[in-house]
């Protein structure tokens, strides 16, 4: 691994790649650090830059924009009460009230180390574990592929609100994804005689509408509320000085980094939901649970560690079986296939080289956002005070230019504006819109696969009941369905026992 | 601000990337705006001029790639 790791970071040490990924990483924790810009945004709008970039700078940029986007989102959620991206709701806990107290660099400084940690904890489980599974993925015939995506499907649901909803979503998403000329057998689908719909709706321009629409609108619709102003006096000594503060905090800071990195390997599943889980375990861990929500440290290190430590665990699924981690790396996704190349674990086998310099970027990435959050701080805190009626026009703009240029036609700017009110029809009745995505690019993996597959067993699907991976993948699809649902009635019991009572 | 990035979209394809996109900033930040003056205006415009700008140096100059052009182009 370690000889690898090397041959991944000589190929990233050259002068340019380092300025990309320092880029990235200041111009992502400036968009993470206003609430409301995601870092599914922050990628979104920098994918089309890369799109005249070769594969390993335009990655190592990416990576920079993930890492500083998914950490500069505790800044706001410290010094405002509003999580920068929703990785950072349960950092509000704990923080804010401990910049209430005028603990502000104390709070600041312990979210940016643990974040540190975690995201470095993770890059490092990514390096070790992602080969490993990748040589087994190689195992993969067409059934467990097919069966790797239900679960994939599963797992998305379980965690919605509505498992109906998403499911719904789900099917929305693989019935687009059915437009154009069919995979197997070249025949058009859903075409409707336009020459543009026959290679199907590009990608890139649908996943940044129906991410990014919704949210500027959303946004600009809360601008009635005036922007807070934000004046805080932050020294980079002091923020580095809470190193001290994390010397009783081990334990809460290694559960928090696997927990994180745990969830981010679940497919569909990433910081959004870690920071919350590993929240609540450190509170229930606690010697003290009673401080929680009212300034507690391990709080603010629970949270911000874990949203960091599911990054590489997200960037796991995504480099050895393709399957997307979360929002962002299915943005990710997007980039590798604008550049002609398809994750999973063949990627291992002909491009090691390419897998390991991600791997040694995205360490560099976590180095450079440590800097920069002690260095710049004050910069970061200034950037709060944006008004959001000037940036959500010159934001929609950036998206539209990055539709366009991606193929220089304008209907992928429709397409843009068409998933845009999709996704906005969808947030209006509280559909999510990620299974949508997951099923646009899954659905054709999911139909090829079940094709081959059943190509090769002469029309027969018993093979997914009797070949053992299939089998598994098929099982955790159905326990993931029908544990919710068993732990909700168990819960409704206990409240009418309680009322009862 | 939705119907007016839908007519946006409409005229970008007829009036083309910089004239379309000026409109659609200054006119969408000063209907944002909560208190609407003459010196929000000329912030609006300064606002959708460099943004403008900005966005055309880096694509059109820099990474040598088209931007939507009007009919007349």
């Amino acid at each position: 691994m370690f000889e690898n790791l090397s041959i991944g970071l000589s190929l990233i040490f050259s002068f340019h790649n380092l300025l990309l990924i320092a880029g990235g990483a200041f111009g992502g924790i400036l968009i993470g650090s206003i609430p409301g810009l995601t870092a599914t945004m922050a990628v979104a709008l920098l994918v089309p830059v890369t799109y005249g970039m070769e594969m390993v700078p335009a990655i190592a940029m990416l990576l920079g924009v993930y890492v500083g986007s998914i950490s500069g989102g505790f800044i706001s959620a410290a010094l405002l009460n509003i999580p920068g991206t929703p990785s950072s709701v349960a950092t509000t806990f704990d923080a804010y009230p401990m910049v209430k107290k005028g603990q502000h660099e104390k709070a600041l400084g312990l979210a940016l180390l643990a974040s540190f940690i975690g995201g470095s904890f993770s890059g490092l489980i990514l390096a070790l574990v992602a080969p490993n599974l990748a040589a087994f993925a190689l195992k993969f015939g067409p059934f467990e592929y097919f069966a790797l995506v239900i679960f994939t499907f599963s797992c998305v649901s379980t965690f919605a609100k509505s498992i109906l909803k998403a499911f719904f979503a789900a099917f929305v998403g693989m019935a687009i994804s059915m437009v154009g000329v069919s995979p197997i057998m070249s025949v058009e689908r859903y075409t409707f005689g336009f020459t543009q719909l026959e290679g199907g709706f590009a990608l890139m321009p649908a996943l940044i509408g129906i991410f990014a629409l919704p949210q500027i609108i959303k946004d600009v619709r809360n601008t009635t509320k005036k922007t807070q102003a934000v004046n805080y006096k932050i020294r980079p000594l002091a923020l580095a000085r809470n190193i001290i503060h994390l010397k009783g905090s081990v334990w809460n800071m290694i559960r928090t980094a696997l927990i994180g990195t745990g969830i981010g390997i679940l497919p569909g599943v990433g910081p959004g939901l870690s920071n919350i889980v590993s929240y609540s375990q450190a509170k229930s861990a606690s010697k003290n649970p009673d401080e929680f929500g009212k300034g507690a440290k391990d709080g603010i290190i629970a949270s911000e560690g874990a949203n960091n430590a599911s990054m590489g665990g997200a960037l796991v699924p995504l480099l050895t079986l393709g399957i997307p981690g979360d929002a962002v790396t299915l943005m990710m996704m997007g980039a590798f296939m604008l550049h002609s190349i398809q994750p999973g674990p063949l990627l291992f086998k002909t491009d090691n080289d390419l897998v390991y310099s991600i791997f040694a970027a995205f360490l560099i990435a976590c180095a450079f956002v440590l800097v920069f959050q002690l260095l710049f701080m004050n910069l970061y805190v200034k950037v709060l005070s944006i008004p959001k009626e000037y940036l959500g026009p010159v934001i929609l703009v950036m998206c539209v230019v990055g539709s366009f240029t991606l193929n220089n036609r304008m209907f992928d700017i429709w397409v843009f504006l068409g998933f845009g009110l999709l996704g906005y029809l969808l947030q209006l009745v509280k559909i999510p819109n990620l299974p949508v995505i997951l099923g646009l690019i899954l659905g054709p993996m999911a139909e090829n696969h079940l094709r081959s597959g059943l190509d090769l067993s002469q029309g027969s699907l018993l093979p997914l009941i009797t070949t053992p991976i299939p089998l598994l993948f098929l099982i955790g699809a159905l326990f993931s369905l029908v544990y919710p649902v068993i732990k909700n009635k168990r819960l409704e019991k206990k409240k009418a026992h309680l009322i009862k009572a | 601000m939705l119907i007016g990035f839908i007519a946006y979209v409409f005229t970008l394809g007829l009036l083309g990337y910089v004239i379309s996109t000026i409109i659609f900033t200054v006119v969408s930040i000063f209907l944002l705006v909560s208190e609407k003056s003459t010196a929000q205006l000329v912030k609006a415009i300064l606002t959708a001029a460099c943004s403008v700008g900005i966005i055309y140096y880096v694509f059109s100059v820099k990474l040598k790639v088209f931007l939507p052009a009007a009919i007349w182009e």
